[in-house]
C-alpha cells in the first residue's frame, strides 16, 4: 500500500468516522452494478469475452455546505461499442469538491452544465449511452432573481478518458421581468496548432399566460474552418384552455461544434416516443447541415383522454430530406383505473419507410396487481430494393406494488437478412427494502439502435443473461 | 490506490446505511423561469419530490394518482415537487404537456439532470419524500399500479407526527 493509501485509509478511520459519528457530516450515494453473460455471436467475435462487469459507485459527503463526491468504476470488460476494447477501467473517475450555497455554487474538479439550450454548451452524461461529456475544471454559478451568471474553465474527457483542450466560457441571463429573460453565451477553445475557436449565442426566453417563445442565435468564431457556423432554434407554447400546441424550428449549419470532443447538444426537433419500435429508426442529429421544424398539438377529448398529433420535417440546406414524421396517439385513463395509449405513425429517412402501429393496455386486477401489455408493429420498406418486411414486438407484464415484477418481452422480424428472426426474454425485477433494486434478464434481445435526444447507441444482442443491481444510500 | 479509494467507498456505503439521509438542497427554475430553491421551503408541511419525463409512460400513470394525493393533502401541507428532467430535445414541449394533462404540481426543470444524479436517478419516476427537517424518509423508483398506496401512508405518518 502506498503512503497516500495510507494516509486515506487513516483520514477515513480518524477523521470522517468520527465527524459523520456526530452527525456533522452527511454521507449519500448510490452504487450501480451490472453483470452480463453474453452468448451472442456478433458480441463473441467483436470482444472474445462472454462475461461483462461493471460497477458504478458514486458517494456525497456534505458538510453545511460543501460536498465532496467520488465515484469509483469497474469495467471488466468494457461494453461494447462505447469504450475502446484495448482499456481497461478500473478507476476513481470522478472527483469534484463544491460550495453551494443555492444563490452561488463553486466547483472544482469535475463537472456538467447547459448553456441556453444547448446549441453552444451542453456538457452531460447519459450512462444508459454510455454518453459523457464530463469537464475537469472550475465552474462557478451565481444566481439572483435578476441575473443568473456562470463561468467555467475545464478540460473536457473524450470516450477513452482523454483529456482535451482547455476551454473558457461563460453565460449571462438577465431578468429584468419574470416574463422576459434575455441571455448571452460564449465558448472559447484553442486547438493544437491551429487558431483559437469560439462560438457565442444569444437568447430569449418570454412567459405570457397563453403560452412562451423561446428563441436563440449562436454563431461560431473559426478562422481554421472554410465555413463558419451559424445556428438558430425556435419554440413556441400556444395554449388555448386544454388545447396545446407547440412548434418548433432549427436550423444549423456547420455548426457540430467538435475539437476532441462536441461540445454542443442543441435541440433534436424529432419526436421523442415513447415505443420501443418508433424510437428504433430516429433523426441522428448532423447540427453540420440541417434545418427543419415540428409541429404538436395536444387536446384532452375526453375527461383523462388527450388526443395528440405531431409533425416533424429534417432535410439538409440542399433540400434532400433527412427524415419526415406523422404521428397520432390516444391516451386515456379510465376511471377504474384502466389506461389505454395507442398511436399510429409513418417514419421516413433516406433508407426506409416505417408505418406504425402501437398501443397498451394496462389494468389494476386487484388492489396492489397490475397488469399491462403491449404491441409493436412496424411494416419497413427499403429503398434501396422494395424489400418489404414487418417486426413485431410483443410485452407482457405482471407486477405487485411495490415489491416486484414479471415481463417476457418478444420480437419477432420477417426481415430475410436478419440472422435471427424471433427474440425472446423473460424480465423479473424487485425492490428488496426501500433502496435496493434488482433486475434480471435471461433469453435473447435483439441488437439496434436505442436513440435518446439525438445520440445514439448500438446495444449489442443479447444472448445469455443480465443482472443489475442498483442501491441507493 | 485504487484498493484505497474502494475500501473508502465501501466504508461510505455502510456508514450512509445508518445515518438519516438529508435531503440535498438544489435551485432549479420552475416552468416560468423563476428559480425555486428546496430547503427555503422546509418546515412548511411534508414535500414530495418525483422526477418524471413527458416521455416516460409510468410517469404518466403515477402522475394521475399524485394529483389525487395532492388534492387530497395539500390542505395540510403537502407539496409536491414535479421535475421534469426532459432535456434539450423535449424540454420545449414541457409547458404544453403539463397545461393539456392539466399538472397542478409545482414544475421545476432540470434540464441537464444535474439534481436528478444528485438524488441517484438512473430512471425515471424517481420519488422521494421529505419532512419538515429536510429528510429523507421515504424513496422510490418506478411506478407500479398500488404505489401509490404505499405512498399514501408514508405521507400520513409525516402529517400525523407533524
Amino acid at each position: 500500500m502506498t503512503h497516500f493509501s495510507r494516509a486515506l485509509l487513516w483520514i477515513s478511520l480518524f477523521i470522517i468516522l468520527p465527524a459523520v459519528a456526530f452527525a456533522q457530516l452527511k454521507v449519500f450515494g448510490n452504487n450501480h452494478l451490472e453483470y452480463a453473460y453474453n452468448e451472442s455471436e456478433d458480441v463473441v467475435k467483436q470482444t472474445d469475452r462472454r462475461h461483462f462487469f461493471e460497477n458504478w459507485a458514486e458517494g456525497y459527503l456534505q458538510y453545511k455546505d460543501f460536498r465532496l463526491g467520488l465515484r469509483f468504476e469497474i469495467h471488466n470488460a468494457p461494453q461494447i461499442f462505447a469504450f475502446d476494447q484495448t482499456i481497461r477501467h478500473f478507476d476513481l473517475t470522478q472527483r469534484f469538491i463544491e460550495y453551494d450555497t443555492g444563490n452561488l455554487d463553486v466547483r472544482v474538479g469535475n463537472f456538467y452544465t447547459l448553456f441556453g439550450r444547448g446549441l453552444v454548451l451542453r456538457l452531460f452524461e447519459n450512462r444508459q449511452l454510455r454518453y459523457n461529456t464530463m469537464t475537469d475544471g472550475v465552474k462557478l454559478d451565481f444566481l439572483h432573481h435578476r441575473v443568473d451568471i456562470k463561468v467555467l474553465t475545464g478540460q473536457p474527457i473524450n470516450r477513452i478518458n482523454e483529456r482535451q483542450k482547455i476551454f473558457q466560457a461563460g453565460e449571462l441571463r438577465i431578468k429584468p421581468i419574470q416574463q422576459f429573460h434575455l441571455g448571452s453565451s460564449a465558448v472559447t477553445t484553442r486547438p493544437d496548432n491551429k487558431e483559437r475557436v469560439s462560438w457565442g449565442s444569444v437568447f430569449s426566453d418570454i412567459n405570457i399566460p397563453y403560452g412562451s417563445l423561446y428563441a436563440e442565435y449562436a454563431r461560431e468564431d473559426n478562422p481554421n474552418a472554410a465555413n463558419e457556423g451559424k445556428a438558430l432554434y425556435l419554440n413556441a407554447n400556444l395554449f388555448l384552455g386544454a388545447f396545446s400546441l407547440v412548434a418548433e424550428y432549427k436550423d444549423y449549419d456547420y455548426f457540430r461544434q467538435f475539437e476532441g470532443v462536441l461540445f454542443n447538444n442543441p435541440p433534436l426537433v424529432a419526436k421523442e416516443h415513447l415505443f420501443t419500435l418508433l424510437n428504433r429508426h430516429q433523426l441522428v442529429q448532423n447540427a453540420d447541415d440541417e434545418q427543419g421544424y415540428m409541429v404538436e398539438a395536444s387536446y384532452p377529448v375526453i375527461e383523462d383522454g388527450v388526443l395528440l398529433a405531431t409533425y416533424n420535417f429534417t432535410e439538409t440546406h440542399d433540400g434532400a430530406k433527412l427524415y419526415e414524421e406523422y404521428y397520432s396517439q390516444f391516451d386515456w385513463y379510465t376511471s377504474f383505473d384502466w389506461e389505454f395509449l395507442g398511436g399510429v405513425g409513418r417514419q421516413e429517412d433516406p433508407s426506409a419507410r416505417y408505418l406504425n402501429v402501437v398501443g397498451s393496455v394496462e389494468i389494476q386486477a386487484w388492489d396492489y396487481y397490475g397488469i399491462k401489455a403491449i404491441y409493436e408493429h412496424q411494416h419497413t420498406t427499403k429503398r434501396l430494393n422494395d424489400q418489404q418486411f414487418y417486426s413485431h414486438a410483443l410485452t407482457l407484464s405482471l407486477s405487485k406494488a411495490p415489491t416486484w415484477s414479471v415481463a417476457l418481452l418478444s420480437e419477432r422480424t420477417t426481415e430475410q437478412e436478419s440472422k435471427k428472426d424471433f427474440w425472446i426474454a423473460g424480465q423479473v425485477d424487485l425492490k428488496i427494502f426501500n433502496n435496493l433494486d434488482l433486475s434480471m434478464v435471461a433469453g435473447t434481445r435483439r441488437k439496434g439502435k436505442i436513440c435518446v435526444g439525438g445520440v445514439c447507441v448500438n446495444k449489442p444482442e443479447l444472448e445469455g443473461a443480465e443482472v443489475t443491481l442498483t442501491a441507493r444510500f | 490506490m485504487k484498493k484505497a479509494v474502494l475500501l473508502l467507498v465501501l466504508i461510505l456505503h455502510a456508514i450512509a446505511f445508518a445515518q438519516t439521509k438529508a435531503a440535498p438542497d438544489f435551485v432549479l427554475p420552475d416552468i416560468d423561469g423563476a428559480n425555486y430553491k428546496l430547503s427555503e421551503h422546509f418546515g412548511k408541511g411534508p414535500i414530495l419530490i418525483n422526477f418524471w419525463a413527458t416521455w416516460c409512460i409510468p410517469c404518466r400513470s403515477e402522475a394521475k394518482k399524485l394529483k389525487k394525493i395532492l388534492s387530497d393533502y395539500e390542505d395540510k401541507g403537502l407539496t409536491i415537487l414535479a421535475i421534469s428532467i426532459d432535456d434539450t430535445k423535449t424540454v420545449g414541449k414541457v409547458k404544453s404537456f403539463v397545461n393539456t394533462n392539466k399538472y397542478p404540481f409545482k414544475i421545476l426543470l432540470d434540464t441537464n439532470n444535474e439534481v436528478f444524479k444528485l438524488y441517484q436517478g438512473t430512471n425515471p419516476p424517481l420519488t422521494y419524500l421529505i419532512d419538515n427537517d429536510g429528510n429523507i424518509t421515504y424513496s422510490h423508483t418506478g411506478y407500479r399500479k398500488g404505489d401509490e398506496k404505499k405512498l399514501e401512508e408514508e405521507i400520513l405518518k409525516l402529517i400525523e407526527k407533524d
